[in-house]
């Protein structure tokens, strides 16, 4: 195999170049205590939730949108597991991808019945959500000592979650490159006065993208609730920066109709290690807000600036 | 008036008069009615203290946003320039000085690294400013290490950019009344303001006529930043001292109060005065919840029932008018 063929694979490209995660890996290599089993389960738990909401995010930019509320809902999600937790995990379960379900159809309302930009319906649904919740919990986290509960986090030597995380990743691989639906999400990101004209139903393919982003974050928010033991009103401040850059590191575009889960989860892996890394070498929490920032907004200007040199 | 029905302004009227000034009345005998405690002069004026703040900030989102774009940074703006301020920390008439320009020029600065971001880059720009956003607060909790400024002498001349009242009218209502008639005239008098109108109505069009897109554009984004920053200096002379980590949200609210005034969020219609009415309003439902004992998390909830709304409301309208 000549090596041009070889770089021009989209796994080598995954793994090396959009983004440089082997480079990472090896440079994290250097740092005590990276590739310990310790570390490797926080990094695979941490993972997993945020992958959740990173897989939603992609399908919702793919069909050229933008989810600014996962991280509100994903609180939400953990609040409401945790209070339905009286009447039977399933409820619990059920109530809080429910909830998730609820904010994301009610994004989708806004953003195809009342024509509003993506970007102001789910930033005035992250205000509601987050106040909502904060209403509902007098800001105070509320907390569950249901070992039913906190075993969704159990798991050995690999969690439950990241099994959720790789279940739902092949789902959504199959549904957006196998299936008809998944044609019509990258046709509708793409151009949708052609898509509309050509029979899809635009409206309600835009709906489900975020139906389906509003679930995955409420299952995320379970997820990390049991993780934690706590539903915390205050959490996921930086979740969408985090989705949005995996995504966006993983060749989806603001533009729509571009993006892969395959790209997504190496963008997230390299987000989830370089977090890692910081919180290994001991940095307070504000590093981390300015690295990803700065990540954030070096991959909307390389965005911006890929879509200026590509001719029109 | 002619060349801004020209320019294509319609903001929701009532006879002739913007919509929002009646809802401006309506709320305050709503909030008369109330609470008694409401109309008591020392209320009235933590009511104008609180627009104020976010009513700098917001005046700022409003020129943006006439042109098109969101500046979701201007939160992170307001404390990066709070601390700054203080942490010049003005002892002498000079330092004070230094500490309200340093900070203001540093906003600016900002903007125009959103602006260039935006308008030459074409990226998006709530994507941009919501990086930008984290960027300056990870960086000033870094500078400060996360603590709280408390500088122990401050200069008196510097406190009384805040504290001084003319008239009994304390200096920064005074300060915000004088930049919504600037600002007014800005974009209704001169040639930088019917640019930005052309550059929000449509950019290709304005891009195609000749304008600058790119200079004028950036310059909307430098505005924004100096005012935020001005919203920060006059924080940190009022209160004396800043908690980084506890400094509050200015981009919802002001964000609330833009599109409620009446500014499309698609850009080519809004003006300052009407921002300021509708900041106006925010603020006394706000004050009416503080009394009524409703706190922080109802608030929000609250600003944000109001955001959905009047984004809902006008999306509607434009769709059927």
């Amino acid at each position: 195999m000549r090596a041009s063929s070889l770089t021009s694979k989209p796994i080598f490209i995954h793994l090396f170049v959009k983004p440089p995660l082997v480079p990472l890996l090896l440079a994290a290599s250097f740092l005590d205590g990276f590739w310990t089993s310790g570390n490797l389960r926080t990094l695979m738990e941490s993972i997993s939730t945020d992958g959740l909401i990173v897989i939603g995010m992609t399908i919702v930019m793919i069909a050229g949108g933008f989810d600014l509320s996962v991280g509100a809902v994903m609180a939400m999600g953990g609040v409401a597991a945790i209070v339905l937790l009286p009447f039977g995990l399933p409820i619990g379960l059920l109530g809080a991808v429910f909830a998730g379900g609820l904010a994301g159809y009610l994004n989708g309302l806004q953003v195809t019945w009342l024509r509003i930009n993506p970007f102001i319906a789910t930033l005035s649904m992250m205000v509601i959500v987050r106040g909502a919740t904060l209403a509902y919990t007098d800001t105070r986290p509320v907390v569950s000592l249901d070992e039913n509960f906190l075993l969704l986090n159990g798991g050995r030597p690999v969690p439950l979650p990241f099994l959720v995380l790789v279940i739902v990743a092949i789902l959504a691989h199959v549904a957006l490159t196998q299936r008809p639906w998944g044609r019509h999400v990258y046709a509708v990101g793409a151009g949708e006065l052609a898509a509309a004209m050509s029979g899809l139903k635009t409206a309600r393919l835009k709906r489900q993208c975020y139906v389906l982003s509003g679930v995955l974050a409420g299952l995320a928010g379970v997820l990390l609730a049991s993780r934690l033991g706590t539903g915390s009103p205050i959490i996921g401040e930086a979740t969408p920066l985090i989705a949005a850059a995996a995504a966006l590191l993983g060749g989806a575009s603001l533009r729509g109709g571009e993006g892969s889960v395959a790209g997504a989860i190496a963008g997230l892996i390299f987000v989830g290690c370089l977090i890692n890394v910081l919180n290994l070498l001991d940095m307070p929490s504000y590093y981390q807000r300015m690295t990803i920032g700065g990540l954030l907004l070096l991959l909307v200007v390389t965005d911006g600036t890929l879509m200026r040199l590509q001719p029109r | 008036m002619t060349s801004m029905t020209a320019l294509g302004f319609r903001s929701w009227r009532i006879g002739y008069l913007p919509a929002i000034y009646i809802i401006l009345i309506v709320v305050i005998i709503g909030a008369g009615l109330t609470s008694d405690r409401f109309l008591l002069p020392s209320n009235l004026i933590a009511v104008f203290q609180q627009a104020v703040i976010t009513g700098i900030v917001a005046l700022g989102m409003t020129i943006v946003l006439i042109g098109g774009q969101f500046d979701l940074s201007t939160g992170a703006v307001v404390m990066m320039s709070a601390v700054m301020a203080l942490l010049i920390s003005p002892d002498s008439a000079v330092a004070a000085i230094l500490a309200v320009f340093i900070p203001i020029l540093a906003g600016a600065a900002v903007g125009v690294v959103n602006g260039l971001a935006v308008y030459a880059v074409r990226a998006n720009s709530i994507v941009v400013t919501i990086g930008m956003q984290f960027l300056i607060v990870g960086l000033v909790l870094a500078a400060v290490s996360g603590q709280h400024v408390y500088p122990e002498n401050l200069a008196a001349s510097f406190r009384a950019i805040a504290t001084t009242r003319i008239f009994g009218i304390p200096m920064p209502v005074v300060i915000f009344a004088a930049l919504v008639a600037l600002l007014s005239v800005l974009m209704s008098k001169t040639v930088f303001g019917r640019h930005v109108y052309a550059i929000g109505g449509d950019i290709e069009t304005a891009r195609k006529a000749g304008i600058r897109v790119i200079q004028i554009g950036t310059l909307t984004f430098a505005l924004s930043g100096a005012l935020a920053a001005l919203a920060g200096v006059i924080i940190a002379a009022l209160v004396g001292h800043v908690d980084p980590t506890a400094i509050a949200k200015y981009e919802f609210p002001a964000l609330t109060a833009v599109v409620l005034g009446g500014t499309s969020l698609s850009g080519g219609e809004g003006r300052p005065a009407e921002t300021a009415a509708a900041i106006l309003v925010v603020s006394v439902i706000t004050n009416l919840m503080t009394i009524m004992n409703y706190q922080y998390p109802v608030q929000l909830l609250v600003q944000g029932i109001l955001l959905t709304g009047a984004v809902a409301f006008y999306a509607y309208r434009r769709g059927h008018a």
